[in-house]
């Protein structure tokens, strides 16, 4: 589902965020990626949701390879692709409701399939009761349900999360967890970065370490 | 506030526009009531012995519907009458009689069916031009100055009017122009995001575009409504004056048709302006920048 061969990125100032990285993830697999800040975790997500280009190498991310994608054929990459981000991104003039709703509307699914994925997702991250609260009368740990929820309302194919259960206390941090697991179960694969080792040990799962741009371990 | 200041704009620019086309309808309709009466009068050369053959020609000729003979003596019967009051005893001189040629009076058909407004002028000069060729004719009177001058003031102004309404709506597209790309920055964040779950271009221009539209729609109907303020306005003025009553009488605001034209218009220069606005708005890996 995720592949990558000999990929490099540098930046102009002659950076090198990647090196030489090789992975690949298969359909319905569980990976987590941990490593330092600045290691170059949120460059690799970036490289594989086609948010920047590579400066060499091979990326394949759910059917599309990255070094021909176009402009017109981007947007139908990431709808393959659920993506939480650290900052949570949610439109602070949508309802929960809406934001949540975003990805299926923007695939054009019809009302009542968004209308029962969107309350029944939101149930499940435990936010059944604020569906039309605004982003900014929730707490931080409520923002970051709500951009997981709306990660996982479309069942992508690929899910990255970077830091998804940064904000959130540990007994919704393994709720979460059991949440992507549970997406992996059926199919999606789930790449996520964090810092928490006790969650990666906790979980059992492949683990990729990565340093200075490298993958430097591969824990299954 | 934004919104409201460039509909107000827009609605002045467009109630100009329709002003203009207003204005031009009412010229052409006066003209086309002065073109329908319109009579000319036929001098026949002063030793013209054959007036009935010249009256024959002439009825012959398309668009004359009836030409009549006026003797020397009814010209100046009429002269007599008009003149009556400046100096009766000075016309009553036979010589006078000697010095009036003979003369027809031709009316011109008013074929429903034929040529209306500015071409009936037109088919007037045609026939005055076609008059003046026939033999024993020594002139043609038809109030001709002030019929060309008319005539030359309302293609004057027809021409001003497109060329000002074609600014005005280049105006008023730049204003859209303007308040869409202030949008686009104000919610840059929110396309981002939209770029990043994977809308497409139109997705992304959709809102902005139906937005340009509204604004479109919004100027057009402020426009008409303002139009129709001016217009009731103008005409009372007309209708309190006495020496503008016969045509203040006439004034006709615009139809339905051109009403309902403009709010279309409007609309479609709303989200044409729009779409130029926001046509550049995703290139796919914008959002990418600000992550």
């Amino acid at each position: 589902m995720i592949t990558l061969e000999h990929v490099y990125k540098t930046y102009e100032n002659k950076v090198h965020a990647l090196r030489n990285v090789d992975l690949n993830l298969d359909p319905g697999e569980f990976v987590f990626l941990t490593g330092p800040s600045g290691a170059g975790k949120t460059t690799l997500f970036k490289m594989i949701c086609a948010f920047d280009r590579v400066t060499s190498g091979l990326i394949e991310v759910a059917g599309f390879d990255l070094s021909s994608v176009t402009p017109e054929t981007v947007p139908y990459l990431r709808r393959k692709l659920g993506v939480v981000y650290q900052d949570y991104k949610l439109l602070k003039n949508r309802s929960v409701y809406d934001n949540v709703a975003l990805p299926l509307k923007i695939r054009s699914e019809g009302r009542e399939l968004l209308d029962r994925r969107v309350r029944d997702i939101l149930e499940q991250v435990g936010l059944g009761a604020k569906l039309f609260e605004y982003p900014e009368s929730l707490s931080g740990g409520e923002q970051q349900r709500v951009s997981i929820a709306r990660a996982l309302v479309h069942r992508p194919s690929v899910l990255i999360a970077d830091e998804p259960t940064g904000n959130l206390d540990p007994e919704l941090s393994e709720e979460i967890m059991d949440l992507l697991e549970k997406a992996a179960a059926q199919g999606t694969t789930v790449f996520v970065a964090t810092h928490n080792h006790d969650l990666v040990r906790r979980r059992r799962k492949r683990t990729l370490e990565i340093r200075h741009g490298e993958i430097v371990g591969d824990c299954r | 506030m934004k919104k409201i200041s460039t509909l107000l704009v827009l609605g002045a620019c467009l109630s100009s526009v329709l002003f203009g086309i207003n204005l031009h309808l009412n010229l052409r309709a006066w003209l086309l009531t002065w073109g329908q009466g319109l009579q000319l009068t036929v001098y026949a050369v002063e030793d013209s012995s054959d007036i009935e053959g010249l009256k024959t020609k002439i009825e012959s000729l398309p668009f004359v519907a009836e030409v009549k003979i006026v003797t020397p003596e009814e010209a100046l019967k009429e002269f007599q009458g008009q003149m009556a009051s400046l100096g009766p005893s000075s016309l009553n001189a036979e010589e006078l009689v000697q010095a009036i040629p003979p003369s027809l009076l031709v009316n011109l058909t008013r074929d429903p069916e034929g040529p209306k407004d500015l071409d009936r002028i037109k088919v007037i000069q045609a026939a005055v031009s076609q008059i003046k060729t026939l033999e024993g004719v020594e002139s043609v009177d038809y109030g001709q100055a002030w019929v060309d001058q008319f005539s030359n003031i309302v293609h004057g102004l027809s021409f001003l009017w497109v060329a000002l309404g074609v600014l005005l709506f280049v105006v008023a597209g730049s204003l859209i122009f303007n308040s869409i790309r202030v949008m686009i920055f104000e919610r840059k964040a929110e396309v981002e995001i939209l770029e990043l779950l994977g809308a497409d271009r139109f997705f992304i221009q959709r809102p902005f575009i139906q937005e340009g539209a509204l604004l479109g729609c919004g100027g057009a109907i402020l426009a008409v409504a303002l139009n129709l303020v001016i217009f009731y306005l103008f005409k009372l003025q007309m209708m309190q004056n006495s020496a503008l009553i016969s045509l203040g009488a006439q004034l006709k605001n615009l139809d339905m048709s051109v009403s309902l034209s403009s709010l279309v218009a409007g609309t479609l220069i709303g989200a044409l302006s729009a779409y130029f606005g926001v046509r550049k708005i995703n290139s796919g890996w914008a959002a990418a920048e600000s992550l």
